[in-house]
């Protein structure tokens, strides 16, 4: 009889299973640090995107500014206003160099805080306020001491007096750092401090709008006649190798696809969502019917069978039977198709959508950018403050798509039936 | 026949034919013994062939037990399943062939211990003779499934019938002449009935025989050559 | 036993003339002539791949969906021949209902489940009308009292034997005549089994049963004719109790006494 408890051969496969448990664990941790330190990276440096510097500055509006307030807030002259209040905090300064050089503390668009102090409380309208406004983004970059201060002047962006003016403004605790949501309201800039995502986030949402209601029904229903109408003959081996085929060919083929057919031929409305949509809606195209073919085959032919059995025809049978059985699994294909295309960029290049777009799209026909568009001309931009705001739209873009695929398993859930 | 594919029943099978095999050999010995000890007047050999008597019984019940058996086990159906009833009735058969040759031997002790005779009066060995060459031959017909062996038996059961009121009609005459041998002449009345009874149930066996081959029981009425007496 | 004078004046239901069947180059039924009495059930025995679950699939035209396979002759169902290429195939399964091996209930529920095939049919006209044939058909396949109170379950929520007369009970939903079952009970465990088997010999009465077994005592114990089948051929057909007591072929006796050859 063999010995089956002590035998050498056994201690080396128990040896061998605990390796084998170690080595694979080990691969999981070892993905999992990778992805937590990136998030951990990008999240940090993300950070101050979030937050906004002001500036405090007081106002004392001059009984014609009030007056014309009161006629037309639009016609007051702001500007004017925020330089005095500045200059007031500074009398010293007075050369218009100088003066220049103060102003430039401040973003080109603080007024606009003033404004809307005044619009909020009206009754203030008289008194000598202090108005908190959007500092320039350079502030920021000084206070986090971003910038070397040791270097000569020529070699900075910031000047001596300028240091002089942002120290005094600190030690008068005129500096503010508050949360701001401008990255959502804004559209983009060519100042950091006003930069914002809006227009990138919209236009992303239009694109896989039109992106959706072309491909998915194209895509399933192709899916459809392939798996269950079309005859198994060589004709449908080919077109099934090519589709595959489709699926693997670069991205920025299809943006030549596009500018060559939608933009020259069709003349489309150039750098819209109604194109980006298209051409985007092509590349999804063999993602969702290789995913919804291998959902429909998947489904056992006992159904199908037992649905025939009874009566039903062809088309009963796949509406009423395999298709709701197939859902879960073409909802993901669908999304895991729409979520690749939302973070696409070279092909969108060829027909314009990535241009520095100022207004936030309302329709598909208007001009629109996408947030990955918008990351890549934030990331390029050599101002340093652009490197958080890089970061934090790679952390919208990366939440929307968490929020695509949470909703993919929400559908799944809901739609997931045994059989 | 091929065998089947269970070779565990087919080992079923032969045992019970080894069985039966048995036991008809027993039963013709048990036969021949009882004849040849009333014409040899051998009164030793009345007792062990009364005494034999209880292996036949306890062979037929095991017959019947190991085929119940393999009924319950195997739920055999059509030739397997006649195969092993047949065996079961003729094993009872058989059985009950072998309790007459004891009555013929135990009534040959009774008439050759108490009476004085030379030869016997009548030619009730004829009879028995003519029985034993039945029950060898239809034993084979259904060993070796011979329809026609068989066939023949179910219709000599004539000959048997003729020979025993023959056998009758002698002895009443003997009573009528000489009223002193009456018992005797009663106890061969008695033993040249059993002879006669083991003659038609070799006819039995015959008519298993055919039903287990064809399936079903034979049309023809048996011939006999009188109804009672 | 069999009441001859009444099986005399029962007409054939179903009438097979020279089914041959290939699927492809390979040739599986050669030239099956087979009659089918009405009410009545008729069991298909024989050695796997011998062309029985073939034939069955023949008579409610589910060949059709195997791609390649070939199926000729004529299937005469009340005179009509079903095999003719303008028959109307969703109202002849409709008449003709199929049972499968593997209990095959749709991932609905179970009122769902029976009231599919005359929603789809247009069988009527009301809830209530459609609520009366789901009760009808329960109750005929024996289900109702065990799920009366639970109709809205899944279908899937029921036990082996349980599914298999909710399959049942979805194929006599559509008012068949004829009922086509292929091995419904090798899947079930013996209770269940002997359920099933009750259950048909009261649907006969109603429907006439075509039924398929590697069980040599189911298709003893349920059936009034039986078919052997061997390697595409009907080797003998007769009588259940000529078959089982005294079959007429070699073959078949091999075959049902477990002999080889």
């Amino acid at each position: 009889m063999t010995d089956f408890n002590t035998s050498k051969r056994l201690k080396n496969r128990y040896k061998a299973e605990k390796r084998f448990k170690v080595y694979s664990m080990s691969a999981l941790i070892i993905g999992i640090m990778i992805l937590l330190t990136l998030l951990s990276s990008i999240t940090i440096s993300a950070i101050p995107a979030f937050t906004q510097t002001s500036i405090g500055v007081d106002v004392q509006m001059d009984d014609d500014d009030i007056q014309q307030f009161q006629d037309d807030p639009n016609e007051v002259s702001w500007r004017s206003i925020q330089k005095s209040s500045l200059y007031e905090l500074f009398p010293d300064v007075e050369s218009r160099s100088q003066k220049k050089e103060l102003n430039k503390i401040l973003s080109t668009a603080a007024y606009i805080k003033i404004k809307d102090f005044y619009l909020k409380n009206p009754k203030l309208l008289d008194k000598k306020n202090t108005i908190y406004v959007t500092a320039s983004d350079d502030v920021d970059l000084v206070l986090k001491k971003i910038i070397d201060v040791t270097l000569p002047e020529n070699m900075r962006t910031v000047s001596d007096d300028q240091l002089k003016y942002i120290s005094f403004l600190s030690e008068d605790d005129r500096i503010k750092k508050q949360i701001s949501w401008k990255l959502f309201q804004n559209s983009d800039s060519r100042e950091p401090e006003l930069a914002g995502l809006k227009g990138g986030i919209i236009g992303t949402l239009l694109t896989m709008f039109v992106t959706l209601i072309i491909s998915f029904p194209i895509g399933v229903l192709a899916a459809i006649y392939l798996e269950e109408i079309a005859p198994k003959n060589r004709i449908t081996d080919i077109i099934e190798v090519n589709i595959n085929n489709l699926a693997a060919v670069p991205s920025i083929v299809y943006g030549l696809l596009g500018l060559a057919v939608f933009l020259n031929y069709l003349s489309m409305p150039r750098s819209a969502p109604l194109v980006g949509g298209i051409v985007l809606a092509l590349m999804t195209l063999p993602v969702i019917i290789i995913a919804t073919r291998a959902a429909l085959a998947s489904i056992p032919p006992s159904i199908r069978e037992a649905a025939y059995g009874v009566g039903a025809s062809q088309m009963q049978v796949i509406i009423h039977h395999v298709v709701p059985l197939a859902l879960p699994g073409i909802l993901t294909g669908t999304i895991i198709g729409i979520a690749r295309a939302a973070g696409e960029t070279a092909p969108l290049l060829m027909i314009g959508m990535m241009a520095f777009i100022v207004d936030v799209p309302s329709k598909i026909t208007d001009k629109a950018t996408v947030l990955p568009a918008q990351i890549y001309m934030w990331a390029n931009n050599p101002e340093r403050s652009f490197e958080y705001l890089t970061s934090a739209a790679i952390l919208i873009l990366l939440l929307i798509l968490i929020i695509m695929n949470l909703l993919a398993i929400l559908l799944r859930r809901k739609y997931e039936r045994r059989w | 026949m091929t065998n089947h594919i269970n070779s565990a029943f087919d080992e079923g099978l032969k045992d019970v034919n080894k069985q039966i095999a048995k036991l008809g050999a027993l039963a013709e010995t048990q036969l021949d013994n009882s004849l040849n000890a009333l014409k040899d007047k051998n009164i030793k050999k009345f007792e062990s062939i009364i005494e034999r008597d209880k292996k036949l019984d306890q062979i037929t019940a095991e017959i019947s037990s190991s085929v119940f058996e393999l009924l319950a086990l195997w739920s055999p159906i059509a030739y397997d399943l006649r195969s092993l009833l047949v065996a079961d009735r003729i094993g009872a058969i058989l059985e009950r062939i072998g309790d007459y040759s004891k009555n013929i031997a135990r009534r040959s002790q009774i008439i050759v211990t108490e009476e004085e005779f030379d030869r016997l009066p009548v030619n009730i060995i004829g009879l028995g003779t003519h029985v034993q060459g039945l029950l060898h031959q239809v034993l084979d017909a259904y060993m070796e499934l011979d329809i026609e062996k068989a066939m023949k038996i179910w219709e000599s059961d004539v000959e048997t019938d003729r020979l025993y009121l023959s056998i009758f009609k002698e002895t009443l005459q003997v009573m009528a002449e000489d009223s002193d041998n009456i018992k005797m002449m009663t106890h061969l009345i008695f033993m040249s009935k059993n002879l006669e009874r083991i003659g038609d149930y070799t006819t039995s066996i015959a008519k298993q025989t055919y039903f287990l081959i064809e399936g079903k029981f034979p049309e023809t009425k048996r011939p006999k050559a009188m109804t009672t007496f | 036993m069999k009441d001859v004078g009444k099986s005399m004046k029962k007409k054939n239901k179903i009438v097979t003339n020279n089914i041959t069947v290939d699927y492809g180059d390979k040739r599986a039924l050669h030239g099956i002539d087979l009659k089918i009495e009405e009410k009545e059930v008729t069991a298909l025995i024989g050695p796997s791949g011998c062309g029985k679950s073939t034939f069955i699939r023949c008579l409610n035209r589910m060949n059709d969906l195997i791609t390649g396979c070939k199926v000729e002759g004529s299937i005469l169902i009340d005179g009509t021949d079903i095999n003719l290429p303008d028959t109307d195939i969703v109202e002849l399964r409709a008449r003709i209902g199929m049972v499968f091996q593997k209990p095959n209930p749709f991932p609905k529920s179970i009122y769902d489940n029976v009231a599919y095939g005359p929603r789809i049919h247009g069988l009527a006209d009301s809830k209530n009308e459609l609520d009366n044939i789901v009760h009808k058909s329960l109750k005929r396949a024996g289900l109702w009292d065990e799920v009366h109170e639970r109709l809205d379950a899944s279908g899937l929520s029921l036990s082996g034997g349980q599914q298999q007369r909710l399959c049942i009970a979805r194929a006599i939903a559509v008012n068949p005549d004829v009922l086509l079952m292929d091995e419904p009970c090798s899947a079930l465990d013996p209770i269940a089994t002997a359920v099933i088997e009750e259950l048909i010999n009261e649907l006969k009465e109603r429907y006439t049963i075509v039924i398929v077994t590697h069980s040599m005592q189911q298709a003893a114990r349920l059936s009034e004719k039986t078919a052997y089948f061997h390697l595409g051929k009907m080797i003998e057909y007769d009588d259940t109790s000529n078959i089982f007591t005294n079959p007429k072929h070699e073959m078949t006796e091999a075959y049902i006494s477990g002999r080889i050859g």
